[in-house]
């Protein structure tokens, strides 16, 4: 959809948490003008990088808004989501598991428009490099 | 290019899947109709194979095509309206990723699967040495006869293949019959990273163990497309011998030997995806004077859930 922009502000700004942590912050919506959503969903989403196939898959999420609602041009939508137990943040040799905290959204018309943020989950989140570009 | 979103479907895909579907519902139920009318009117059928054969046929066309169809409608659908969304994740006992196994309760603990029990290696390696060494010295047979010197060549290889496919029959049947199965049990099941379990190894039999190596390890298993083949890369990211002894004796009634395994608390848990893995497995090795030797694997489950502190 044109002219929708998303943008994900994590509370606390740390992007790393441990495993049964709830993951809060808001969705900052903005377009030139008032628009009908057809969905905007954020979701805890993990997904595989490296010699295998990529296996991806949103563990948890919910929906901000949805079924033709009206949105102003300019808003924030608040999240709290638990992170799920499994799978960690893993950088092994063949195998990477990557974390994103993910905004997905789409009008009644147009394509879905996106924005993630990769994050750490991990019960030692310190000892973990955390991904600086988008995955 | 960005990444698909986790969990998300592609419209296109779907759509093409679809597409892809329809001829198989077609050419299915032309051969479920074709099986149910005579092809010359007033005929009559032949024979029920006649009728049988082409409707099995299209049943199995027809079937594999709704079910592509359906899938290509659900990604379509799920590509419009964005995935299905679960509040809370599953805890890692329920949760998919986590590998599922069957508690068997043995002598000392929890008994633990081998990658392949001495049977099922015996019985997989004889058929593999039957149908080989049927086709290749069948093929040798004629082209001996035939004396043509260059088909003996290549078909030679192919017996020469055959008879260490053979060998290795073999050796897997005297396996079976000579040292069976070895056993392990572990105190735990599954162990958290940081813990410790124990280990017991049976072996049946009663026969002189010349050395026994237990090791411990941490495997990353990554599937991938190939052109048409598909390859699973290995790749152990944890190495530790945890035990090794000379001069046991396998002794049926008994544990040959027992031992403490700690896992590192810095360790990944065990995690299967459609194409990725981490497992965790004990590597036993048994070097037996006048039997075949014994190496087998057995997977036990590490849980993401840490119990001690850490210690990186």
């Amino acid at each position: 959809m044109e002219g929708l922009t998303l943008s994900i502000r994590l509370d606390g700004g740390e992007r790393r948490y441990t495993p049964g942590a709830f993951v809060g912050g808001g969705v900052v919506v903005r377009h030139f003008e008032a628009w009908q959503c057809k969905y905007m969903d954020v979701t805890l989403g993990w997904r595989t990088e490296g010699r295998g196939d990529e296996d991806c898959q949103a563990a948890v999420g919910v929906r901000l808004a949805g079924g033709g609602e009206e949105m102003s041009p300019q808003n924030e939508r608040k999240f709290r989501l638990k992170v799920p137990q499994m799978p960690w943040t893993y950088h092994g040799v063949l195998i990477k598991i990557h974390w994103v905290v993910g905004v997905y959204a789409r009008g009644m018309r147009g394509k879905e428009v996106s924005e993630e943020i990769p994050i750490v989950i991990h019960p030692n989140p310190a000892g973990i490099q955390l991904p600086t570009a988008s995955l | 290019m960005k990444p698909k979103r986790p969990g998300g479907a592609n419209a296109v895909g779907g759509g093409c899947l679809m597409a892809f579907s329809l001829p198989f519902i077609g050419f299915g139920g032309a051969a479920m109709a074709a099986s149910i009318v005579p092809s010359i009117p007033g005929a009559g059928y032949a024979s029920w194979a006649n009728v049988i054969i082409p409707a099995i046929f299209g049943l199995i066309f027809t079937g594999v095509g709704l079910v592509m169809f359906i899938a290509g409608l659900r990604a379509m659908r799920t590509a419009r309206g964005g995935v299905a969304l679960v509040a809370e994740a599953p805890p890692w006992d329920a949760n998919p990723l986590f590998p599922k196994f069957k508690q068997v309760r043995g002598r000392r603990g929890f008994r633990l699967s081998p990658g392949a029990s001495a049977l099922a290696k015996a019985i997989g390696l004889s058929i593999a040495a039957l149908i080989w060494n049927g086709i290749s010295w069948g093929a040798l047979f004629f082209v001996v006869r035939d004396r043509e010197f260059i088909g003996m060549i290549c078909v030679g290889i192919f017996g020469l293949i055959g008879l260490l496919i053979l060998y290795a029959a073999g050796h897997a049947i005297l396996g079976y019959i000579l040292v069976g199965d070895s056993r392990v049990e572990i105190s735990r099941d599954p162990v958290s990273p940081g813990e410790s379990l124990r280990v017991f190894i049976f072996q049946k039999g009663s026969f002189p163990i010349e050395k026994l190596t237990l090791r411990l390890l941490c495997q990353e298993e990554a599937r991938y497309r190939q052109g048409t083949d598909t390859v699973t890369a290995k790749n152990l990211v944890h190495e530790e011998t945890i035990v090794e002894r000379e001069g046991l004796r396998a002794d049926s009634g008994a544990p040959i030997m027992d031992a403490d395994v700690a896992i590192p608390a810095d360790a990944m848990h065990s995690f299967k995806s459609s194409n990725n893995g981490v497992r965790w497995l004990l590597e036993l090795s048994l070097v037996i004077p006048g039997r075949p030797d014994v190496k087998d694997t057995f997977e036990f489950r590490v849980i993401p859930e840490v119990k001690s502190s850490w210690r990186v």
